[in-house]
């Protein structure tokens, strides 16, 4: 594929498009590298815009998400062309003033108002349904520290009074169904607490320790299918009161820890084959551990299928705090269909870092077959990403354990994190990932534009983005936090600079 | 998942020979029921740790293997494994054991963690044994409570029942009994 077009030309490349026919498979691969031609290199500083916090644009490139400052309001654009029209000859200067503004870029659709009162959008929380389009969005009232001793409850997580999931249809702002938690935990910053695969979402409560499965229906309704936590099976609770038992304040073990117990107690069973060493063996590995068995909580979770979970377990104070990787966690991948535990590794295990370093695509399927998604840059679909991790590895041969804690910190994926945009396609394009990447977060800006470089023509430097104003010349003590927004298939990029006490700054990228 | 470095306080506290029944607990791995047995100070709690301890040296290797949760001698945990032929084959069950401080001379406190239907054992878990309470003897070691434990799961004590409608079944329906034990088994015990 990289020696298909002889010239990085645009128009030898058009001709070179008509008379040679890439390999068998390769033609979307070989379309794509005409987005080395087609950048955002043009800026438009400071754009005249709404004041509103701008989250995402779909990955199907219809809608572009934000919500009003005091996260209440829900605000849908379409994402336009510029178009313009002038008295004079158009080539010879700068686009005209009516052009330069934020609406000639995005239609507003609607706004809505998805918050009341005490009640807030979760600026980080949004997961899009492609099919359907579909949105799923959360709001939430102020946490409380008092984590009082709940029935069911553990210790140690905080408690929000009220959480509630929205599906709204993005078409038009309808309001489809919503989903209530109440006096629960859910992560919902960056989307953490739930994954969305196909039509089935499932949320993490942290506080009860349950994951709630839910379904999207064509209809739009969002239907509880199973609740994975206590129990394992959606009627086993129903079950339980037929045959005249109380399913609450018994000190059983819930469900999934059974599940988990008994495969530790199966394994830890099958590693000594000797009768006699045995007992010993089970003393030391399972009963030992027992109670630190029991102690874990699941702190994230998902699909891996439609039938596979993929579950992390840790100690309770990692479960909220940020820097987790150096805390032991475990990873089970667990069929809800069956009930049963398939397997279950360590977060220092070299098994998983394996499987994680050459299959990685399975851990974030994206089975919504959005043509654009499959071009996600990952080190086991790119040698260019792969060349990145060896070179970490390498760097991190002292201590290999860290390095495997450090990489399956990372796990499991965050529900649709990546920004599909050719930009970041690391067969395309080479820039500092630490200034920007796929990823979408917030980031620490520097006064200098960030430059992406041809990969084919390594001295070439194809654009550059530069959040922030143009003049540059404002006070550089300040903390500056820039945020990126990569249409998915456009050259047109949003950069959202945030100075504290200061009007943010927002940029529209794009070729003219 | 490499167990042999599992959680970072491993270390098997009571190695063969060991007989220092009254040293400090010390910080291990276990959660927040950790009794205080070597803080008392008395004879009798001494002697006790000492007996449990032999019991711990003494198990063998049968179908329930039985170990101290964490380095508490006075809590320990065991595993039945479903008898195989049995409506229980292929369930795990956990059981809580705890001593009671003037062990032996006080039967241990024995409950099921996971859920079973059976007439000798409650909706709380707790299982009814002849030797767990009158008919105790300190001669008795909890590898016979275990064996005894594992006996009754093969064959219920009907007369002697803790839930009555699951002996009235067991001794009227057998065939329904071992079905809905079975699917209790699949679904709780896995």
């Amino acid at each position: 594929m990289v020696g298909f077009f002889r010239s990085g030309n645009l128009a030898t490349r058009v001709f070179d498009r008509q008379f040679l026919s890439p390999r068998p498979g390769a033609t979307v691969n070989t379309v794509r590298q005409f987005y080395e031609n087609l950048v955002p290199s043009y800026t438009i500083y400071d754009v005249e815009c709404p004041d509103y916090s701008f989250r995402k644009f779909t990955d199907d490139g219809k809608y572009l998400v934000a919500f009003s400052r005091n996260h209440q309001d829900l605000i849908v654009y379409r994402p336009i062309w510029l178009t313009f029209s002038c008295h004079e000859e158009c080539d010879s200067h700068d686009l005209p003033d009516q052009a330069r503004r934020f609406d000639s870029f995005f239609k507003q659709l609607y706004s809505i108002s998805l918050a009341s009162s005490n009640e807030y959008i979760c600026k980080d929380f949004f997961l899009y349904m492609e099919g359907h389009k579909y949105g799923l969005f959360a709001t939430s009232t102020a946490q409380s520290n008092d984590s009082s001793a709940t029935e069911g409850a553990i210790h140690g997580v905080p408690s929000i009074e009220k959480i509630t999931f929205y599906l709204v249809r993005l078409e038009d702002g309808a309001i489809l169904d919503e989903k209530a938690f109440c006096n629960d935990f859910i992560n919902l910053a960056h989307s953490i607490g739930a994954y969305l695969y196909e039509d089935l979402v499932c949320i993490v409560s942290l506080r009860y320790q349950t994951i709630h499965v839910l379904q999207i229906r064509d209809s739009g309704n969002l239907v509880e299918v199973r609740r994975i936590g206590a129990f394992c099976q959606e009627d086993d609770e129903l079950y339980l009161h037929s045959h005249g038992q109380a399913a609450q304040g018994s000190s059983f073990l819930p469900g999934i820890k059974q599940r988990l117990l008994s495969f530790i107690f199966r394994k830890t069973w099958n590693e000594e084959p000797d009768q006699t060493l045995r007992v010993q063996h089970l003393k030391k590995k399972f009963y030992f551990h027992f109670q630190d068995y029991v102690d874990l909580i699941i702190w994230k979770v998902q699909f891996l299928d439609r039938h596979h979970l993929f579950i992390k377990f840790g100690s309770v104070d990692g479960g909220v705090s940020r820097s987790t990787e150096q805390n032991l966690a475990f990873f089970a991948v667990y069929n809800m269909e069956t009930t049963e535990i398939v397997s279950l590794y360590q977060n220092s295990s070299e098994e998983l870092y394996s499987l994680f370093e050459h299959f990685y695509d399975h851990f974030h399927a994206n089975p919504q077959n959005s043509s654009h998604g499959n071009f996600i840059s990952s080190h086991s679909n790119s040698v260019h990403a792969l060349d990145q991790l060896r070179t970490i590895k390498n760097k991190a041969s002292s201590s290999p354990q860290q390095f495997v804690k450090k990489m399956m910190a990372s796990l499991p994926y965050t529900c649709q994190s990546q920004s599909p945009s050719p930009y970041f396609d690391l067969t395309l394009f080479r820039y500092d990932e630490k200034l920007i990447s796929a990823i979408d977060r917030h980031r620490n800006c520097t006064e200098h534009p960030i430059k992406f470089i041809s990969v084919r023509q390594p001295n070439v430097v194809k654009f550059k983005i530069k959040p922030g104003s143009d003049s540059g010349a404002s006070d550089s003590r300040a903390k500056r936090i820039s945020s990126f927004l990569f249409h998915p298939f456009f050259p047109l990029a949003l950069s959202i600079q945030q100075t504290y006490m200061q009007p943010t700054v927002v940029n529209v990228h794009f070729r003219r | 998942m490499s167990s042999s470095s599992s959680f970072p306080t491993s270390r098997f506290p009571f190695a063969a020979g060991g007989a220092g029944a009254g040293g400090p607990g010390g910080g291990g791995g276990s959660g927040s029921s950790m009794r205080p047995w070597g803080s008392s100070g008395g004879t009798s709690v001494s002697s006790s740790g000492k007996r449990i301890q032999k019991e711990l040296l003494d198990l063998n290797a049968s179908d329930c293997s039985a170990g101290p949760k964490g380095d508490n001698l006075y809590h320990w945990l065991s595993t039945i494994i479903g008898p195989q032929g049995s409506p229980y084959e292929g369930g795990i069950f956990f059981l809580d054991i705890v001593f009671p401080l003037d062990y032996p001379f006080k039967p241990p406190a024995v409950t099921f963690k996971t859920r079973i239907y059976h007439c000798n054992v409650d909706s709380t878990g707790t299982v009814s044994l002849e030797i767990l309470k009158d008919g105790w003897s300190p001669a008795l070691t909890i590898s016979k409570v275990l064996l005894a434990i594992k006996a009754i799961i093969t064959n219920p004590d009907p007369y002697n029942p803790l839930v009555e409608r699951i002996a009235r079944l067991y001794l009227t329906d057998r065939a329904k009994h071992d079905e809905i034990a079975a699917e209790w088994t699949m679904r709780f015990a896995r």
